[in-house]
């Protein structure tokens, strides 16, 4: 919901929208990544997070699997049916969850396996943004 | 001797079939004669009455009256003793035929019930001395009748259970205990433990001595059904709590990491720097047992696909060769020749992984060997070491989950279960054989083809 870090001079720095029921792993995710160049959006669960896709430009979804209401899966693919046809990062210790996904299901789907540290949500972050738009330090 | 004491406890063993009319027969024949010679003494009785009669002036009609008494009573007597002598004989030879007949059907018919007896069946003397065996005890024992007959039942016994079973058959003949079931482990000729259940009956005839009937039954099948059936249901609720567990401690772990990030990136104090380094690196430690807490909870479905089994054996042992130490060689062995396989690639690796860091962790010097065989339709994987090795009281418990040798905080004991599991579900095998100061060799031996894909929830 709220632009963490979105000003004028990075109106055109990446979008990045975190879904997390837990607001510990919301906060605290938003806050690192302020510390980059990242505009930073977040949402408590799958349909907030409908919302801001479709009110703000968002280059990429990082989403927990397991919450209350739409789980991860099934918001990365509400967002593609909705058009938003952005890269997504799953965050589960579920392992199986993504194992039991097919290649079609998977694609553009990035397992981020719980627990992980900062730098590992940095590189799959910047990974998945693509050269092009990853942030400069 | 033959099987009477289960035909019914009435009849002693001894008993046998025409024994009564013998006995009968020599009664009779003393009766008759004591009657004869009962009769014949009261007729010289009377004949010497009556001549002492006639000679005092007795009239010559009376003494000729007692006279022929005298001489035709003894006759009558006889023949009529003679008479019921020869009744008799004939009813008692007729009954004693039938009786015979009847007993050895029943005997036979009994004899035929004990034989196909499910269950083993010894006859015992108050010695303990086996009189008697059915085929079912043959069978549960391994040997032969004569193998047994003849011979003390505790000869069959463990030493350890000796004195009770002792102790038990001595109850049953003061009748201490009652008619229960007793649970025994016996030493069966092949050496397996044969788990049985005993219920006995002491049978006390009239005229003989006591004997103990043992009726066993073979429950090793059962008990070891019974103890899967516990481990299993103990393994799914420790499963069950250790993914609770890591669950739970997984979400304050990441924002553990996370806040130490961000206060990493906003202070450039080095002082402050270097511990929020070692948070993180504690943090990266929880965080590995919480994984291996996952891991082992749910492995989840594998997903077999065809892989290059030398590839993955070179990609375990890039990975491992920082745990491997300066005075350690490790020899290659896997060849260059393809050898592909249905697996999971990445379960399979972590499995070569856990092996590979054992090995190494477990070797201060001298080798560590990765050897891969193709066996047709199956392969063998061992990574041997030349290290401590293992005592042979460890070996049984290794793969145990939680079980671990390794110091506090330097594993979680979870690694070989998890590679046990990994296995598992590919329709494979782990073993291992170790020599206490010469090392071990772990061997992971894989069918070709897995066989489906085999959920290891």
């Amino acid at each position: 919901m709220l632009a963490m870090s979105a000003s004028d001079e990075s109106a055109r720095s990446p979008g990045v929208l975190i879904v997390d029921d837990d607001a510990g792993i919301r906060e605290n995710i938003a806050d690192l990544l302020s510390t980059e160049d990242y505009r930073v959006y977040s949402a408590a669960d799958a349909d907030e997070a409908l919302h801001v896709l479709e009110a703000e430009d968002i280059d990429l979804l990082v989403t927990d699997f397991q919450m209350p209401g739409r789980n991860g899966v099934e918001l990365i693919e509400a967002a593609r049916k909705a058009n938003h046809l952005v890269p997504a990062i799953l965050m589960t210790a579920y392992l199986y969850v993504y194992e039991q996904l097919d290649a079609d299901r998977r694609k553009d789907i990035t397992l981020l396996r719980k627990p992980f540290d900062a730098d590992e949500i940095l590189r799959e972050i910047a990974a998945r943004l693509g050269d092009g738009n990853a942030p400069k330090r | 001797m033959t099987i009477p004491p289960a035909a019914g406890p009435k009849a002693p063993p001894s008993a046998g079939a025409d024994s009564k009319p013998p006995g009968n027969r020599r009664t009779l024949f003393g009766a008759t004669i004591l009657i004869w010679a009962v009769t014949a003494g009261l007729g010289i009785l009377f004949s010497v009455f009556a001549v002492a009669i006639g000679l005092q002036a007795a009239t010559f009609d009376v003494m000729r009256w007692l006279l022929a008494l005298a001489i035709e009573a003894p006759l009558a007597a006889g023949i009529i003793a003679l008479i019921w002598y020869s009744r008799n004989m004939h009813s008692a030879t007729a009954a004693g035929e039938a009786g015979a007949q009847a007993l050895a059907h029943s005997e036979a018919k009994y004899r035929e019930l004990i034989a196909s007896a499910p269950d083993g069946i010894f006859v015992l003397d108050p010695q303990a001395k086996v009189i008697d065996v059915n085929g079912a005890g043959e069978e549960l024992f391994g040997l032969s009748r004569a193998e047994i007959v003849g011979h003390s039942f505790m000869e069959f016994v463990p030493p350890e259970r000796l004195e009770s079973a002792r102790s038990y058959l001595a109850d049953r003949l003061k009748g201490l205990r009652a008619t229960e079931l007793y649970e025994a482990t016996f030493a069966a000729a092949d050496l397996k433990p044969l788990h049985v259940q005993l219920r006995s009956q002491v049978v006390r005839p009239s005229d003989a001595e006591p004997y103990v009937v043992y009726i066993v039954r073979d429950v090793t099948a059962q008990r070891e059904a019974l103890r899967n059936l516990v481990e299993t249901e103990r393994w799914a609720s420790m499963g069950r709590l250790a993914s609770f567990v890591a669950h739970e401690i997984n979400t304050p772990l990441t924002n553990i990491s996370l806040l130490t990030a961000s206060i990493s990136r906003r202070v450039s104090d080095p002082e402050i720097q270097e511990r929020l380094k070692k948070i993180a690196a504690q943090g990266r430690i929880a965080a590995n047992i919480t994984g291996e807490l996952l891991k082992f909870a749910r492995p989840g479905a594998i997903s077999p696909i065809e892989t290059e089994l030398t590839d993955l054996i070179r990609a375990a042992v890039e990975q491992t060769d920082a745990f491997r130490k300066p005075g350690v060689e490790l020899r290659d062995e896997t060849g260059t020749r393809s050898v592909v396989c249905t697996v999971d690639p990445m379960r399979i690796q972590e499995v070569f992984v856990n092996l590979l860091k054992n090995a190494y962790e477990a070797t201060p010097r001298g080798r560590v060997r990765i050897r891969l065989q193709d066996l047709g339709s199956l392969v063998a994987v061992s990574i041997s070491d030349t290290g401590s090795g293992i005592p042979p009281e460890i070996q049984s418990r290794l793969f145990e989950a939680f079980f671990t040798t390794k110091k506090k905080g330097e594993g979680t004991g979870l690694g070989l279960a998890i590679s046990r599991n990994f296995v598992a579900s590919h329709g494979g095998d782990i073993t291992l054989t170790s020599e206490p100061g010469k090392g071990s060799t772990f061997t992971v031996v894989l069918p070709k083809q897995a066989p489906g894909v085999r959920a290891t929830e």
